[in-house]
């Protein structure tokens, strides 16, 4: 899946490009996303585009948050829609994941200013 | 001077026979196999064959000198049964000829020493070039031996199915078969050496205890020289024998050694020109082959698909190594039904082929002539139409004591019925989306020919949209394997379920490779012809059945097909959540059933039901347990195990069981809430 890196106040929001993040590109989005998860990162992933996410997916986004979480660094959603987050409130990972409603309260919750 | 000679030892020490023998054995294949069918495009590849490493793929091995071995193969060729035969037939040749030409090659630099002996080997040599016929050489061979004397006679005896027979004779009318165990030609054999003798006496005791079965054509001769002549691949090819009977006059150890280089010459021209037959006779079959493929293509299965809105259909034909009489045929009516023909004349070759492109005919005849007896815009029935067919052909099939099996059926989309005679042939499969059930259409008609008094009567079934019919000839469930197997209704039954959602096309495309793959190496002993129908939905309503092939890219097309079923009504909560489900179920049947193996079916199916709604997701993989895959941790230090978790949270009944045919039947349901 396509994905844009922009930094605002330190903290790197990617952009998920894709409609779909399931079985078929979960693997390779993990692989895509290494380079960004550089140690102490603090990250927001605007998930607005995506319309399907299956557990695969959520597996990928899971292994993102592991890897930030050791070394230092922290792993924000934001803009996930109502079917997207119906997933994750199913398998409760709305309680391991931050998830905000907008980009600009996931920026506020590192501190930055917006 | 002294590194010049360490450099020659060096050389010598190496072993220098491989690049002058690959070149050698490159030449040798593609002198043969070059032009027809293979053109400029062929490529020969060879290479030394280091002990213990394995063939390149397609590669065949052959021997060199001193027990070396080289690979040789040809360029993409190796989907070619015949190339690939061909290949195999010149390795065994090679081996022949070239240890008969290593061994001419010893006794050439031998008999330098002698001259003329060397000038006769050299022009026999040049011979072997030319275009004369093996007859005609291997007789110069013997003109040779006997340097044209006119006392002297010489026979080259062949040993084929263990008998020695003349090959070539020079002054010498005739000679009987010998038996190699026997007489002198029992001690030349077993001794594995030549023999000179001379004087009648010498010549009359020095055969072995048992008495030859034939007599031997030197009987009474004053000197002979008799010569084995063997061969690497062969042992015993033949001997050579040369005597006199006027005079006393010896044959000295030269003459031995001559003799044994022509033997080896022999030899060389009787191989070569034993594999240029095998070669020229795997050609004539072939082309036989083509021929009767083309008879096929052309006249009996050629019909083009006649596709139509309503209906999609396919046919498959694959020739055997013999012709056979399959045929097909498709006629659609303006009414939009469709009829199709499929058949198989008993017995096989050519005249099976034009009997079955006769049948084709009167059964377009039939279908013409009652068509005239029609009100107009009435199709005759299929029983009528084979009953005048069976009257017109019945008597010429009984005189030449041949039958045909034939299935005839019509398809009415938009009554959504199948009508059909059943001659004799196997019997038509049908599909039931509906149900998942493959039912067979069974008549009892005689074939056509065996009784000219049967009136053939058809039989109905319902048709369904997503339905699909199969017709196929025999070939198909007779095909066997190795262990003579036969591949059978039960096997193509379980194919049709199996692979139903794939279409027409789809659906034959994996009966064929099933059907292969279970024969492995053995041959389709006959032809090979299958014809599917399938009844498409209409537009109005969603197929209620898809089949993805076991790859994650397939997702989407099956979610797409979900939504589609659950109609735009459906509340769009539910239909998040039945995507997610049966994409989980998918992903785990992939992933932990087909072990991410591309290219295996999985088919979904809706289930019609009011109160509830129901999804069979079902699966070929073997018996394998959902209880194997790990639980689920909710604390996030695992990154799998939802996707059992999942599909239980979305459907309240999950069941799964085996079917009959081996299938793996997940039944998914959730009651509508009203």
């Amino acid at each position: 899946m396509e994905f844009t890196t922009e930094t605002v106040s330190g903290v790197t929001i990617v952009t998920l490009l894709g409609e779909t993040l399931d079985a078929s590109n979960a693997k390779a989005l993990k692989t895509d996303l290494v380079p960004v998860l550089a140690p102490g990162a603090k990250l927001v992933f605007d998930m607005k585009a995506l319309r399907f996410v299956d557990s695969s997916g959520l597996g990928a986004l899971l292994s993102c948050l592991r890897q930030v979480h050791s070394s230092g660094g922290d792993l924000k959603l934001c803009e996930m829609a109502k079917t997207v987050r119906a997933l994750f409130e199913l398998v409760r990972m709305h309680r391991i994941f931050e998830i905000y409603s907008s980009r600009e309260e996931a920026l506020r919750s590192y501190g930055a200013e917006v | 001077m002294e590194p010049a000679e360490s450099r020659t030892t060096n050389h010598q020490t190496e072993p220098q026979v491989f690049p002058p023998a690959l070149l050698e054995l490159i030449e040798f294949f593609h002198q043969r196999l070059a032009g027809e069918p293979f053109g400029s495009s062929l490529r020969v590849t060879a290479g030394v064959l280091v002990p213990g490493s394995s063939l390149p793929a397609g590669a065949v091995p052959v021997d060199l000198a001193a027990g070396h071995q080289a690979w040789v193969c040809l360029s993409a060729l190796t989907s070619d049964s015949w190339a690939a035969g061909a290949l195999q037939a010149l390795a065994r040749g090679w081996g022949e000829v070239y240890s008969a030409s290593g061994r001419e090659v010893l006794l050439m630099e031998e008999l330098a020493v002698d001259w003329e002996s060397l000038q006769a080997l050299y022009d026999l040599s040049a011979d072997l070039q030319s275009a004369l016929k093996p007859e005609e050489m291997l007789k110069r061979i013997l003109g040779r031996a006997i340097s044209n004397d006119p006392s002297l006679r010489a026979v080259l005896l062949v040993q084929h199915n263990g008998v020695l027979s003349a090959r070539a004779m020079q002054n010498l009318d005739v000679c009987e078969n010998l038996n190699p165990a026997g007489g002198l030609v029992g001690r030349c054999v077993s001794e594995q050496r030549s023999l000179v003798l001379q004087g009648q006496h010498q010549i009359a005791a020095a055969g072995t205890n048992s008495e030859p079965t034939s007599r031997e054509p030197w009987n009474g001769a004053t000197s002979l020289a008799l010569v084995p002549i063997t061969t690497a691949a062969r042992g015993l090819f033949g001997l050579l024998a040369v005597w006199r009977y006027d005079q006393a006059l010896g044959f000295d150890s030269y003459f031995v050694r001559l003799l044994e280089a022509l033997g080896q010459q022999a030899a060389l021209i009787v191989e070569s020109d034993r594999l240029n037959r095998t070669l020229l006779e795997s050609e004539r079959l072939r082309q036989e082959i083509f021929i009767g493929s083309l008879i096929q293509q052309l006249l009996l299965v050629g019909a083009p698909p006649k596709e139509s809105a309503r209906l999609e259909v396919a046919t498959l034909a694959l020739p055997s190594q013999t012709v056979d009489g399959d045929f097909v045929d498709l006629f659609a009516h303006p009414d939009g039904t469709l009829d199709v023909l499929i058949g198989d004349v008993m017995g096989k070759g050519i005249p099976a082929a034009l009997l079955g492109a006769a049948t084709k005919t009167h059964i377009l005849r039939a279908l013409a002539e009652k068509a005239l007896e029609m009100p107009s815009g009435e199709t005759p029935s299929p029983e009528d139409i084979i009953n005048c067919a069976s009257a017109a052909i019945g008597p010429d099939l009984v005189t030449l004591e041949r039958f045909v099996t034939l299935c005839y059926a019509r398809i009415d989309p938009a009554a959504r019925r199948v009508t059909l005679v059943d001659c004799g042939h196997p019997s038509a499969l049908q599909y039931r989306a509906r149900t998942g059930e493959v039912l067979p259409l069974r008549g009892d008609g005689l074939p056509l020919g065996v009784l000219l008094s049967e009136r053939y009567r058809q039989i109905e079934a319902e048709l369904e949209p997503g339905d699909l019919l199969l017709l196929y000839s025999d070939g198909v469930t007779e095909a066997h394997n190795a262990q003579r197997e036969l591949y059978g209704e039960e096997r193509l039954t379980a194919t049709l379920r199996m692979c139903s959602g794939l279409g027409a096309a789809g659906l034959l495309d994996r009966i064929r490779t099933r059907v292969l793959a279970f024969c492995g190496d053995e041959k389709l002993g006959d032809d090979f012809t299958c014809l599917a129908l399938k009844i498409r939905a209409d537009g109005a309503e969603p197929a209620s059945e898809i089949t993805i092939l076991s790859s994650y890219t397939d997702l989407e097309q099956m979610r797409t097909w979900a939504a589609a079923t659950l109609g735009s009504e459906a509340p769009s909560e539910l239909c998040d959540e039945i995507r997610l489900a049966l994409t989980e179920a998918v992903v785990n049947i992939i992933r932990h059933g087909y072990r991410e193996e591309p290219g295996h079916p999985i088919r979904i199916r809706a289930g019609h039901h009011a109160r509830s709604l129901v999804f069979y997701v079902e699966d070929w993989a073997g018996e394998w347990d959902m209880a194997s895959i790990p639980q689920p941790s909710f604390e996030g230090d695992l990154e799998g195990g939802f996707g059992v978790f999942i599909v239980r949270s979305i459907f309240e009944d999950v069941v799964l069981t085996r079917s009959e045919d081996g299938s793996n039947v997940l039944q998914l349901s959730k009651s509508r809430k009203l």
